[in-house]
């Protein structure tokens, strides 16, 4: 089990600091991925997801954010810390990254032939007559049909769908230990994201890539992964196997997030919902996160935040509900169902 | 303890009920605008300005047009801080007295100059077709003379004089503002906001003076201040070419058209208010280029 | 009086493409190519499609926002299509739209209060009943009066969607025409939205045309659903029949396609081929055919005809009976 380990995170802590204060955009998130393994990131905007993945990939720099505490240890050696030449080293070699715009990866004045051959030759050290060639395979690998002539176009010639094709192409050409999928398909329509996934979850079996998948959709987490963290507020609330998940979830959070979805073939009349507004990053509350939303919240929530417990074997959740609280507390037994 | 407790929820949720930044447009724009430390100085600098153009003729130490035949072109001294001209007068006093005629003279123009624009501009982008056609073609008429040659073309129609310098002025800025409110016009009236607008049915006199043209305010406020600096310029250079204010006038280009004669013996005729001339102008142009840096939404510190 | 509140008949809309200087032929895109709809008093219409589809641009069109090229609107029995600016302002008061971006519908320089009561002061509603109105108005929405004096950019999104639904609301209005309203949302945002419109419609009878890409949510808020592809609609029927036999193979990949929140699903899923063509150069015959995993030469040549196959249920498919089941 541990020789397949890649990537551990523990206790990282990226924090954004300004002249107005400091925000804990993420605050104390752990997690692992082995090898192959599709690890599944959810939650809203400003839950820290995204800003997880810019720290393990070290792209941290152009931001005021920083990494203040916690290891990320890539096959044992600890990123944090690493110098920028040899960061470059592991991206891309080790780890790859594909974004939600693939636009803004893409140079908009070359065309898509000279990037991928870019990539490779500085990946692979191949000659410039063989890159060539090797762009029009992995074209070819992506389900691109006419690669010899897509190599002559440039990206805003592509629809959206081809462009992340060509990303993942890129991302994959040296075939990366990780692949970190920041919201891959959000931009694109549904029938264009199942090719996308399948065309994902297709690569990556091949080569053993583990993924990092970070979502707000719970449906491609449902398809696509083997364990998820549920993120909310820069806290993980909740980390296990993606069945578990979604059949006995048991923070308040996970919760009311899968009961207020919309699902096909279920007909209600209203949604159950949960109460309030995302929040705001810089105005958290002191105790849980949670707790100004969730219908559970007790005194304890508003005074003091709760651990990421273990409720049952790989399965946690950071919540007071499922402590000892004092007698005079109202509790719930067992999971609250909404 | 329960108080203890409580008081952190309580907390909390009055915090939520605050207003949450508790910022107008206009406090940030003026909390970005104070960070701008020579755009600062040139805001207060205006206002002195201003503050001068308003009392400093009662202030000034000597009559600006009796002729003092005793002290003629005379240095600076204790008596004439910036010396005396070829009258012997005094050229501090004039100068002081000269900004009220250069302030008036460079708002006013531009002010003319921008009210014609804006509306020309805000016609042209949000009814577009013909009629934009037709207002930018002239635009693009008016732009392709040089701006001085245009300026001394309609002054040789209307005949010397400050009011006939600022009309002239004004009509060579009115292009430019029509550009400049035509482009942001066209931004803004793509906006989801105007559209939301317009399904509700407002006219679309509403729809330009409530959305649109605030939209286009930030624009001309910066390129407002900055044509003052280059309409104080170019009423100065009509005033030197004689074409403009008349002697014995402190107009701040006639007085430099006054001392071109003794350039050789007596350069400070020329330089005070040559000075003069310069730091005005380069003090809105520096103001200019703040409030643009304040005021744009794409400019994130 | 006609029994539906708004009927859209062949509606076209065709934008001019400009080409160089010197080219003679004018290229369209026919964003909206011949689409047919009823929508009947208190009942929610769907329009679900992909990017491109046309959706946008027909509710665009519907709400007198663009002038078809072609095709009739009918509103209460009467044709609006030809009505001029002028004219059409008093009916404005009948349809108001929801837009998808809570950020750019709302004029940031105008506190909420201003943009609510817009649509009041455009209507000719008393100075003194305004602020009344508005205060009632958030209330409905689910905000408060304190939030009256403060500007969009102080919300979140759904709060802003909210600020968007009470002032599409403040002239009561008798149709909604709502452009993916939930997309730009959070998820956990999402429901309660949902969830307001729904009690909304029940409140004031109100009916809507909603227009998402998400069919879960559709499914969810739908009596009827039209499915559009390149400007044409495809199907269009019952929430239940659509949901549970669809006819038109780009509607069952369409169902097919989206990601079920449940890891132990078992998923059949049709993955359709290719991307969407482009609406200036759309494919010959039935566009759908470049895609579609049952096209035949007839595909490529013909237009398939728009019929009822039985109990309002429209289609677009040379084959839908063959493909039944």
């Amino acid at each position: 089990m541990d020789n397949n380990l890649l990537l551990e995170v523990k206790n990282l802590k990226t924090h954004f600091i300004s002249d107005s204060g400091t925000v804990k955009a993420v605050d104390d998130v752990s997690f692992k991925i082995s090898k192959g393994e599709t690890l599944g990131i959810v939650g809203e905007s400003g839950s820290g997801k995204s800003v997880t993945s810019l720290s393990i990939m070290g792209l941290l720099k152009d931001t005021p954010g920083k990494i203040v505490g916690g290891e990320i240890l890539f096959e044992g050696t600890d990123l944090v810390g690493v110098s920028e030449s040899e960061m470059r080293k592991i991206r891309g070699n080790d780890i790859a990254m594909i974004f939600q715009e693939p636009m803004t990866s893409l140079n908009p004045v070359f065309r898509i032939g000279r990037q991928i051959e870019e990539a490779v030759i500085l990946h692979t050290k191949l000659s410039k007559k063989h890159a060539r060639g090797r762009a029009i395979e992995i074209l070819t690998a992506v389900g691109i049909s006419r690669p010899a002539e897509i190599i002559h176009d440039y990206p805003h010639q592509l629809s959206g769908g081809m462009r992340q094709r060509v990303m993942i192409a890129m991302a994959m050409a040296c075939i990366p230990k990780i692949l970190i999928a920041d919201e891959p398909t959000t931009a694109l329509d549904v029938t264009i994201q199942a090719q996308i996934l399948d065309l994902m979850r297709n690569l990556t079996e091949v080569s053993e890539t583990a993924i990092l998948l970070i979502t707000h959709d719970l449906g491609v987490v449902a398809e696509m992964c083997d364990r998820v963290v549920v993120m909310y507020g820069g806290r993980a609330v909740e980390e296990s196997d993606v069945h578990s998940i979604f059949s006995n979830p048991q923070h308040p959070y996970t919760q009311g997030l899968l009961a207020s979805i919309p699902k096909m073939g279920e007909r209600v009349d209203r949604l159950p919902s949960i109460a309030g507004n995302v929040p705001i990053p810089s105005r958290m509350p002191e105790g849980c996160k949670f707790a100004p939303r969730c219908p559970f919240a007790m005194d304890i929530c508003w005074e003091e935040e709760p651990l990421l417990k273990e409720v049952s074997p790989n399965h946690s959740s950071r919540c007071w509900l499922h402590e000892e609280v004092p007698e005079n507390e109202s509790v719930f037994v067992g999971s609250p169902k909404y | 303890m329960t108080e203890v407790k409580l008081s952190k929820k309580e907390q909390y949720i009055k915090m939520s009920l605050e207003n949450i930044e508790n910022r107008t447009p206009f406090s940030e724009f003026w909390r970005k605008f104070k960070k701008q430390k020579l755009a600062f100085i040139s805001f207060f600098f205006v206002i002195f300005l201003i503050v001068l153009s308003i009392i400093g003729p009662s202030i000034v130490p000597y009559d600006i047009t009796e002729p003092d035949y005793v002290n003629v072109l005379s240095g600076p001294s204790a008596e004439h801080w910036a010396g005396t001209d070829a009258f012997g007068r005094d050229i501090f006093s004039r100068v002081i007295a000269g900004t009220q005629i250069s302030l008036i003279v460079g708002l006013s123009s531009v002010l003319l100059g921008a009210v014609g624009g804006t509306l020309l501009g805000l016609i042209a982008g949000y009814y577009g077709k013909w009629v934009d056609r037709i207002i930018m073609r002239i635009c693009d008429i008016l732009l392709a003379f040089p701006g001085i040659l245009l300026a001394i073309g309609i002054i040789a129609i209307l005949g010397p004089g400050l009011s006939n310098v600022v009309i002239a002025v004004a009509i060579f800025g009115v292009p430019v503002f029509a550009r400049i409110v035509r482009s942001s016009t066209l931004a803004v009236k793509s906006t989801l906001y105007v559209e939301a607008t317009t399904s509700i049915g407002a006219r679309p006199l509403r729809i330009i003076w409530k959305h649109i043209f605030p939209g286009t305010v930030s624009s001309i406020i910066v390129y407002f201040t900055m044509r003052i600096g280059s309409a104080i310029l170019t009423a100065a250079a009509l005033s030197f070419l004689g074409l403009g204010a008349q002697p014995p006038t402190p107009e701040w280009g006639a007085m430099l058209s006054g001392g071109r004669d003794y350039l050789n013996i007596a350069p400070h005729v020329t330089l005070f208010p040559g000075l003069a001339i310069f730091i005005t102008a380069l003090a809105f142009n520096l103001l200019g280029d703040g409030l643009r840096d304040a005021l744009d939404p794409k400019i994130k510190e | 009086m006609s029994q539906y509140l708004l009927e859209a008949r062949n509606i076209k809309m065709h934008f001019p493409l400009k080409k160089g200087m010197f080219s003679r032929k004018e290229n369209f895109v026919k964003a909206v190519d011949g689409v047919s709809f009823t929508i009947k008093p208190g009942e929610t219409l769907s329009i679900v499609g992909e990017s491109g589809c046309g959706k946008s641009t027909t509710g665009r069109v519907l709400m007198k926002l663009l002038d078809p090229t072609e095709g009739r609107i009918i509103f209460e029995g009467e044709d609006i299509t030809d009505f001029s600016a002028d004219k059409i302002r008093p009916y404005r008061k009948e349809f108001q739209m929801i837009f998808q971006d809570p950020y750019a519908s709302l004029n940031p320089r105008l506190t909420v209060k201003e943009i609510i009561e817009e649509p009041l002061i455009v209507h000719n509603l008393e100075k003194s009943k305004r602020q009344e109105r508005v205060i009632e108005l958030l209330e409905v929405v689910g905000l408060n009066k304190y939030h009256a004096n403060r500007y969009p950019h102080e919300f979140s999104g759904g709060q802003r969607q909210r600020i968007g639904i009470a002032r599409a609301l403040a002239v009561n209005p008798k149709l909604i025409i709502a452009d993916e309203p939930v997309s730009a949302l959070d998820v956990s945002i999402q429901s309660q939205i949902l969830n307001l419109l729904k009690d909304l419609q029940e409140q004031y009878n109100l009916t809507y045309l909603f227009i998402a890409h998400d069919l879960s949510v559709v499914e969810h808020i739908s009596d009827r659903v039209a499915v559009m592809y390149l400007g044409r609609i495809v199907e269009l029927t019952d929430r239940d029949r659509l949901f549970k036999n669809p006819l038109h193979p780009y509607t069952k990949a369409l169902l097919s396609a989206v990601p079920i929140p449940d890891p132990s699903a078992k998923k059949n899923r049709i993955v359709l081929t290719g991307d969407i063509p482009s609406a200036a150069n759309p494919p010959s015959g039935c566009t759908f055919h470049t895609r579609c995993p049952f096209a035949k030469d007839v595909c490529v040549e013909t237009t398939p005809e728009y019929r009822d196959y039985g109990d309002n249920h429209f289609v677009a498919c040379h084959f839908a009976e063959e493909l039944e089941g």
